[in-house]
């Protein structure tokens, strides 16, 4: 069993809302100046929801991640804009309440689990330590917790590995101690960043239905950050897709995989070899993505877009209501049938 | 030495030429004590001119150590190479530097290959001038024209590594292999750092080379749609040996292999309607190739295992014409323990 009891559908409209992203923008600063990386990303994130993040290298995903929990370097960037959890302005809050969160309430995930992973101490003392650093708890109930952590994570004979280092596990087997680590205080929301994306497909699938079922047994909510639709096809309810630093589509997942309808997104499930189309052609996206510094005016999509017409260069383009629960930024999301994949 | 050696893979079609062809072939690393480690471990395959021979298997199955012997960058420890025709181990220097041309191998990471001061057109010029193939001017012209050829404009050619895309990187790589006109071109994760619409472009490009140069590819890959795209043939590597071989649809829509069973069921899907949504993942993760399991390699993992797999080394027999398996059930009713038909389900994700 690997999909939600829920469906592949998510949470019914009346679940509450964990996360809400308003406007936020991201910007670094560069020797030429501020470049803007993230310009007014919204999304909300439902309690139980996963929701995933897609789009090429450097659309701004990582950073939007990372903006939630005030990860983003210090000094060489700054965010604005809004991130509302549990009453609270996430951007505006002093680094003690950002403390209290990361960790206990929301919890991050990287690719490379040794980057996570400290070296030097065995897993249970950093697993212990995340417990006591948002618990007031006995040496001897971390330990039990977190030994229930790494059982809870599918690792074998959980009581023995707690007292190992890191480099003693399998690669796969690392991974899950990561996730055992994030999701020890059984946080609200997980954001998991390419987190399966260096796995070979046998153990990328016991992630992925290891963090759909931490998901569906205590309603945490997750943003599943990929370069890979596939991967998120597999996971999430709804599907926001990224372009040059803007939110370009945000749907429910088969809606969006089926019935695309921004340009980018459809442009991104056709370049995508499947066993299904067989040995034809693929359809590339002309060009690349434009640097942040060098943003074009009106549609960013438009230079690299088959449908542009003169209009769609002239003006910022903003999000328009597709469906239920559904937005993309095109000026022709109404009018063009675009092709996604089959139902 | 066991059965696996008697049944050889045949080319698809009739006469077509043998360019590589491996036998039995082995690649053991020692080690300071103990056993050797057996990173291949007797594989036998032929690659045909003309064809895309797809490898698969997870990453520590041998897929970058059975590439780079090869092309003769790993000296091969048992079992026999033949390139063209003529075993490698036989050939003097000479000989043998100039067989090395038609065998190039292209890599995963495409920064680590490119010196970073280098231009371009330095690049690209670096394998003709090692070869000394061609004059100066005709060695500039070639340059140009293998740029053009990757999709690459002059433009390109004065710039350095640093100031190219992954693609772009990737596609100097590609031309720096073509240089000296080779007939096989092994690609070893050739595209796996790509993002998915770079990644198509490269996978055209494969194909239109192919076309307008004849090339022979060995595709190898850990992502089954990549090679189920480029691939005629797919050969699966587990611990060191094929697990099956055969053409693309025997592969993807037929499997008689329960790992290549395995492998189209994890492979992520887009499409609703074939997602892994009831499908059991395999279990645990690839052994050691220090200890590899007793019998068949796989039956630490494998859902079917029984007895006999712990105690013999299943034979490698052609049960289709050019359809090769190594196991002890393929073929079987494959009910899992709890009562669902694996094949159904393999069989499900791929075919349709
Ligand atoms: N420390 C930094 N200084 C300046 N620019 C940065 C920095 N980190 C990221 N950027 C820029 O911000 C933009 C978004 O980067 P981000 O890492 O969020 O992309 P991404 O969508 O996660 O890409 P990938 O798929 O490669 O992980 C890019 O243009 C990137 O070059
Ligand atoms: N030069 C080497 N010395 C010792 N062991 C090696 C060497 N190269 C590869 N191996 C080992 O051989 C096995 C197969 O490796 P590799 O061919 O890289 O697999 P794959 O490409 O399928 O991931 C692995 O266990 C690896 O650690
Ligand atoms: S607004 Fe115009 S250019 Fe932009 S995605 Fe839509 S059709 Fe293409
Ligand atoms: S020989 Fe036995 S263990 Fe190996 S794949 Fe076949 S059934 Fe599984
Ligand atoms: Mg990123
Ligand atoms: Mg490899």
């Amino acid at each position: 069993m690997s999909m939600s009891e829920q469906g592949a559908s998510g949470p019914g409209a009346t679940v509450e809302t964990l996360l809400s992203v308003r406007g936020l923008s991201v910007f670094f600063k560069t020797r030429a100046g501020e470049t803007q990386v993230a310009s007014d990303v919204s999304f909300d994130l439902r309690r139980g929801e996963r929701v995933g993040l897609v789009g090429e290298s450097g659309c701004g995903k990582t950073v939007t991640g990372l903006s939630i929990l005030g990860l983003l370097p210090r000094g060489a960037a700054r965010a604005a804009g809004e991130v509302r959890f549990g009453g609270h302005d996430l951007l505006a809050a002093p680094e003690r309440h950002l403390n209290r969160v990361r960790g206990r309430a929301i919890s991050m995930i990287f690719q490379e689990p040794m980057s996570a992973l400290d070296p030097v101490f065995t897993i249970g003392r950093q697993l212990s330590e995340t417990i006591r650093s948002h618990f007031d708890v006995s040496t001897r109930e971390a330990q039990e917790r977190g030994i229930a952590a790494l059982d809870a994570v599918g690792i074998p004979l959980p009581r023995q590995r707690y007292f190992e280092y890191p480099h003693q596990l399998s690669g796969g087997m690392r991974q899950r101690a990561m996730i055992a680590i994030a999701t020890v205080c059984h946080p609200d929301v997980l954001i998991a960043d390419e987190a399966t994306t260096a796995l070979d497909v046998t153990i990328q699938a016991q992630i992925i239905d290891l963090l759909i079922r931490l998901s569906d047994e205590n309603g945490m909510a997750i943003l599943f950050i990929s370069h890979d639709l596939g991967v998120i096809a597999e996971a999430c309810h709804r599907l926001v897709t990224m372009y040059a630093g803007q939110v370009v589509e945000d749907a429910p997942l088969d809606d969006a995989l089926v019935r695309p309808r921004h340009p980018y997104t459809a442009g991104l499930l056709a370049s995508m070899p499947t066993r299904q189309k067989g040995a034809r052609r693929l359809t590339s996206i002309p060009g690349r993505v434009p640097s942040p510094a060098d943003m074009p005016d009106g549609c960013r999509f438009a230079m690299r877009c088959t449908h542009a017409q003169p209009d769609c260069r002239r003006a910022a383009v903003a999000l328009v209501t597709t469906g239920p629960a559904a937005l993309a930024r095109c000026r022709r999301a109404h009018e063009l049938t675009l092709a996604g994949v089959a139902a | 030495m066991n059965e696996r050696v008697i049944a050889m893979p045949r080319p698809p079609e009739g006469e077509r030429t043998r360019l590589a062809s491996a036998q039995d072939l082995q690649v053991h690393f020692p080690r300071r004590s103990g056993p050797p480690l057996r990173a291949v471990d007797g594989v036998s395959f032929d690659v045909v001119a003309g064809e895309t021979f797809g490898i698969i298997g997870e990453s520590g199955s041998g897929k970058s150590t059975l590439a780079r012997a090869l092309v003769c960058l790993q000296p091969i420890t048992g079992g026999a190479l033949t390139l063209s025709g003529r075993s490698p181990a036989s050939l003097s220097a000479a000989s043998l530097r100039l067989l090395r041309r038609d065998f190039q191998i292209i890599f995963q990471d495409p920064r680590a290959a490119l010196n970073p001061r280098m231009t371009v057109r330095a690049l690209v010029a670096e394998p003709l001038e090692i070869q000394s193939i061609g004059t100066r001017d005709g060695r500039r012209a070639a340059v140009l024209d293998l740029l053009d050829r990757v999709g690459l404009g002059p433009e390109f050619a004065d710039r350095y590594p640093h100031q190219l895309s992954g693609g772009q990187r990737q596609r100097v790589n590609i031309a720096r292999a073509l240089a000296v006109r080779p007939k096989l071109l092994v690609c070893d994760e050739v595209v796996a750092a790509l993002d998915v619409s770079i990644q198509a472009d490269m996978l055209n490009l494969f194909k239109d080379l192919q076309d307008e140069l004849g090339l022979t590819y060995v595709f190898i890959t850990h992502d089954l749609a990549v090679v189920a795209h480029v691939s005629d043939r797919i050969a699966v590597m587990y611990l060191g040996v094929f697990m099956e071989l055969g053409s693309k649809a025997q592969i993807t829509e037929r499997p008689l292999h329960p790992y290549t069973r395995a492998l189209l069921d994890a492979a992520p899907q887009a499409v609703p309607s074939y997602r892994r949504v009831h499908r059991e993942p395999l279990q645990g993760e690839i052994p050691s190739p220090l200890a590899p399991p007793s019998g068949c390699r796989f039956r630490t993992r494998c859902p079917l295992a029984v007895e006999v797999c712990a105690a013999s080394v299943p034979a490698w027999r052609e049960v289709q014409p050019g359809h090769f398996v190594a196991c002890h059930r393929a073929g079987e009713a494959m009910v899992s323990t709890d009562g669902t038909d694996l094949r159904s389900q393999g069989v499900r994700s791929a075919a349709r």
